[in-house]
């Protein structure tokens, strides 16, 4: 079965943004159409992409996009408790939301309010409703730039996660949270969770890292680099700044079997 | 203040300019005299003149539309609306056995007597005076001195008096030394010499000098400083026919008036207010309550106007309104208290944040309600809404899409009011299912099933549990699907803010007539003005709505400011209980200020 629906989570600040957008664009250079979802609160995939400002400035979060959210679930964000519907239309959100920049097709989903399990909001509802038609639907290829990888995805919608990526760096915190995730995503009877190792400066960090992940699918180690950090002030494609950390998402995409 | 402004007003009329431009100023300057309602009081005013031969007291007596019923019983004790002889000397003996009088420490009666008397029909409406001129004789020796007390207790309760006090300067007649009570003005001493000493000079009591030496005036100036405001209008009223121009003038000014005198306690205001917040109106419904209110009020007026001048003595203003007050006070207290009971109990659900809005569901479609506690079956039924076997049935069925609802957040199952709002959860499905677009009702909680399932099925529906996974959903969907009956009767109901509530309240607000408002009726009648008078009630009661609306739609907006947020979202499901013990209260507070 080919890979098509890769999510990429891990503890805050290891690098999942600047992977997913990397990894997007190796995608679409394999020539598939490619949509990029920053499914981040505090979204900051179109500056990994190198999305520049101007173009930035015009992108409205789903989760704003008040009048749409209305019109599909028949409720306004912060309306609470009246009736809406729970299965909005969005099938047609994809293309005509997305925004189409070099290969990527890029879709901000915007923060949604922190909230319990089972709260239905307007806003909440058009998230979801949204990551399940990528995840389940979409026929192209969807990579997901979440943060904790469960979110706005119940166990219909992870079933179709083809493949979870979970960023660690070398330090216990994020080894130990990334285990977390695990745990969830196996609940969540995802069939693919493997590991991704960033920012290792040397063999030390590779080997700690490999020993805390024993027995765990780890597929791949960027390299901690200093371009990444000068390319990033410079707002240009993280794609563009660093070709080993590049080269190395492509071995990881060998490795876990995309083609 | 209100003293200050008085005077500008009064110097204004003494330019001879049209009367109109004096009760534009008087309007315009006199915001505050229009908060002080004038017309419940009663205004004692004692000008005491100090002559060489004796003193002269000069006694304006000004009763309010509230409280002339005192002394209508002493002038007419018969009803007959006309001022007998009898009635008059009683009248005065009433004046004179509250009046003290002492001359060098002894008592003394005044002689006093009318020098004008209103007719019945402008003491009725609060609008005429009463002047009296009282007078002790006996001649002040010259080179000697006279001490003199004064006191007035007339109506203590609700009277206010104000005392002037001058002397006959010319003819060598001093005031050397004065005391009075500065806050109530009702009692003066003072001591009185007559004849020039050239030692005096400086002792001369200087509030002498600053006394007025003019003579009482019953000029036109007068008449509006006195009765600033509303009272203003009422005289201008009196005085002759208008130019249409005039007239529009006066029409724009009383609905000034009726505008800002809707800021003045008592006017519906908290009312309107504290209604649509707790029931989340809109602009329109701010508007609507706005525009009943204005047509009671105005109504009101006329009813009790026309009341006023057939019976006179039976729907005298000064008994009618506080019980007028009191019967809206009490239904302002029901309206509050069947809200609160009805809250607390939650049958109330449709409050603040609990608008329904049952328009999500279509006739066309298979709705499907989903309890929150099976939030889990969402994504399922949505997954499986979309699988060919559920379109198929889709189209055999004749139903156009599925919806899945729910009532939306949790948040309220983390509530202090949990027991609560699970009746509120199930009133607010209930509701749903009694409009009978509801096609299923999925809950994993078996209770809440069996509560819902009767009402259900009687509409041709049925409860579920949820789908654990997409292809039961799937096989739900199509059995659900199946079920569904494209010649079920639906009845979506809009907004639940009925027209019932709305008038219930906007007559409250509206049905007791502003005294003042009656008041320019009546004597407009009284002077057989009565078109005038109908029109100026009528822009008087739209300038009061005007304020009413503008309040209300600032409380709209600015609900509709608050209510965008989650913090906010858990204060509106405490507001409507607050709302509604504030209705009761300020019920209470109607009642109780009608006394
Ligand atoms: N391989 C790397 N070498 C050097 N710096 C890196 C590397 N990967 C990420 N960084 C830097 O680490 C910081 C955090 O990276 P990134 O935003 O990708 O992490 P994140 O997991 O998406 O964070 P967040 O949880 O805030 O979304 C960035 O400043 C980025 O430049
Ligand atoms: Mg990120």
């Amino acid at each position: 079965m080919e890979i098509k629906k890769l999510a990429v989570c891990g503890k805050g600040g290891v690098g999942k943004t600047t992977f997913s957008s990397v990894l997007s664009y190796v995608l679409a250079r394999k020539g598939r159409e490619v949509f990029a979802i920053d499914a981040d609160p505090n979204p900051t995939l179109a500056e990994a992409l190198g999305i520049p400002d101007h173009i930035l400035a015009d992108i409205t979060p789903i989760a704003e996009m008040t009048e749409l959210i209305a019109e599909r679930t028949g409720a306004r964000p912060g309306e609470y408790g009246s009736f809406f519907k729970l299965n909005p239309r969005v099938k047609d959100i994809p293309d005509r939301y997305a925004i189409r920049y070099r290969d990527i097709h890029f879709l901000m989903m915007g923060a949604t309010k922190k909230a319990g399990q089972g709260c239905a909001c307007p806003e909440n509802t058009m998230i979801k409703a949204l990551m399940s038609y990528l995840i389940v639907k979409e026929k192209e290829t969807v990579v997901l730039d979440m943060v904790a990888g469960t979110e706005h995805m119940g166990r219909g919608t992870a079933a179709s996660v083809d493949v979870m990526l979970i960023v660690v760096e070398p330090g216990t915190r994020s080894i130990k949270a990334a285990k977390q995730f695990h745990r969830f995503a196996r609940d969540l009877a995802i069939s693919k969770i493997c590991f991704v190792a960033n920012k290792v400066r040397s063999e030390k960090d590779e080997l700690f890292i490999k020993k805390q992940m024993l027995g765990l699918d780890l597929v791949g180690s960027l390299p901690y680099s200093d371009s990444i950090i000068e390319g990033e002030r410079g707002g240009i494609a993280i794609y563009d700044s660093d070709s080993e950390y590049r080269e190395e998402v492509s071995r990881i995409l060998e490795r876990i079997g995309v083609r | 203040m209100v003293e200050v402004v008085d005077r500008s007003c009064s110097k204004f009329s003494r330019i001879k300019g049209t009367r109109i431009w004096i009760l534009v100023i008087c309007l315009v300057f006199n915001t505050l005299a229009l908060n002080a309602h004038v017309l419940d009081e009663l205004s004692v005013k004692t000008r005491l003149f100090v002559k060489q031969e004796g003193i002269d007291f000069k006694l304006e007596l000004a009763p309010g539309v509230l409280i002339a019923e005192p002394f209508l019983k002493i002038l007419d004790p018969r009803q007959t609306k006309e001022i007998s002889e009898s009635g008059r000397s009683a009248f005065l003996n009433h004046v004179i056995r509250h009046m003290v009088v002492l001359v060098n420490h002894n008592e003394v009666s005044p002689d006093c007597g009318f020098t004008e008397i209103p007719a019945i029909s402008e003491l009725i409406t609060g609008v005429g005076t009463i002047y009296l001129d009282c007078r002790i004789d006996g001649p002040i020796p010259k080179h000697a001195g006279y001490d003199f007390e004064y006191r007035n207790s007339l109506e203590s309760g609700v009277a206010l008096y104000s005392l002037h006090i001058s002397s006959d300067r010319e003819n060598q007649v001093f005031i050397t030394e004065e005391e009075r009570d500065e806050i109530t003005q009702d009692s003066i001493r003072f001591s009185v010499k007559h004849g020039f000493e050239p030692g005096d000079v400086g002792h001369v009591w200087q509030a002498d000098l600053l006394s007025s030496q003019s003579p009482v005036s019953n000029s036109l100036g007068d008449r509006i400083s006195d009765l600033a405001g509303m009272k203003s209008l009422l005289r201008i009223l009196k005085m002759d026919r208008f130019s249409p121009a005039e007239m529009a003038l006066l029409l724009v000014l009383a609905a000034a008036a009726g505008f800002l005198h809707a800021f003045t306690p008592g006017h519906g205001k908290a009312l309107v207010g504290a209604y649509l917040v707790a029931n989340r109106g809109s602009v329109v419904q701010a508007v609507q309550l706005g525009l009943i209110v204005t047509l009671t009020h105005t109504a009101s007026i006329y009813l009790f106007g026309g009341l006023s001048l057939t019976a006179t003595y039976l729907f005298l203003p000064s008994r009618v309104i506080p019980v007028l007050t009191v019967a809206s006070g009490l239904l302002v207290i029901a309206i509050g208290l069947y809200s609160l009971i009805r809250r607390g109990l939650k049958l109330e659900v449709d409050h603040a944040h609990l608008l329904p809005n049952f328009q999500v569901f279509g006739k066309g479609n298979v709705n499907i309600l989903i309890d929150g506690n099976a939030a889990e079956a969402t994504e399922y039924f949505s997954l499986a809404a979309e699988s060919e076997s559920v379109l198929y049935s889709l189209a055999a069925a004749g139903a156009e899409d599925i919806t899945i609802c729910s009532t939306g957040c949790d948040t309220h199952h983390k509530h202090w009011l949990r027991i609560l709002d699970e009746n509120q959860q199930l009133g607010m499905l209930k509701k749903a299912v009694r409009t009978g677009a509801v096609d299923a009702f999925v809950s994993r909680d078996r209770s809440r099933r069996e509560k819902i399932g009767d009402l259900l099925r009687k509409k041709g529906g049925e409860v579920f549990q949820p789908p654990m996974e997409t292809d039961s959903a799937e096989r739900l969907l199509v059995k659900i699907v199946g079920r569904f009956n494209r010649k079920r009767t639906v009845n979506l109901p809009g907004n639940e803010m009925t027209w019932r509530h709305l008038f219930s309240l906007g007559f409250a607000g509206g049905v007791v007539p502003c005294p003042d408002a009656l008041a320019i009726l009546l004597i407009a009648v009284s002077m057989a003005q009565i078109l005038s008078g109908l029109m100026v009630v009528f822009a008087f009661s739209v300038g009061l709505s005007l304020a009413l609306m503008l309040t209300g739609v600032l409380v709209v907006s600015m609900g509709n400011l608050t209510i965008y947020s989650r913090a906010a979202g858990k204060i509106t499901t405490v507001v409507p209980y607050l709302t509604s013990l504030f209705l009761t209260g300020l019920g209470c507070y109607i009642v109780f200020n009608a006394f």
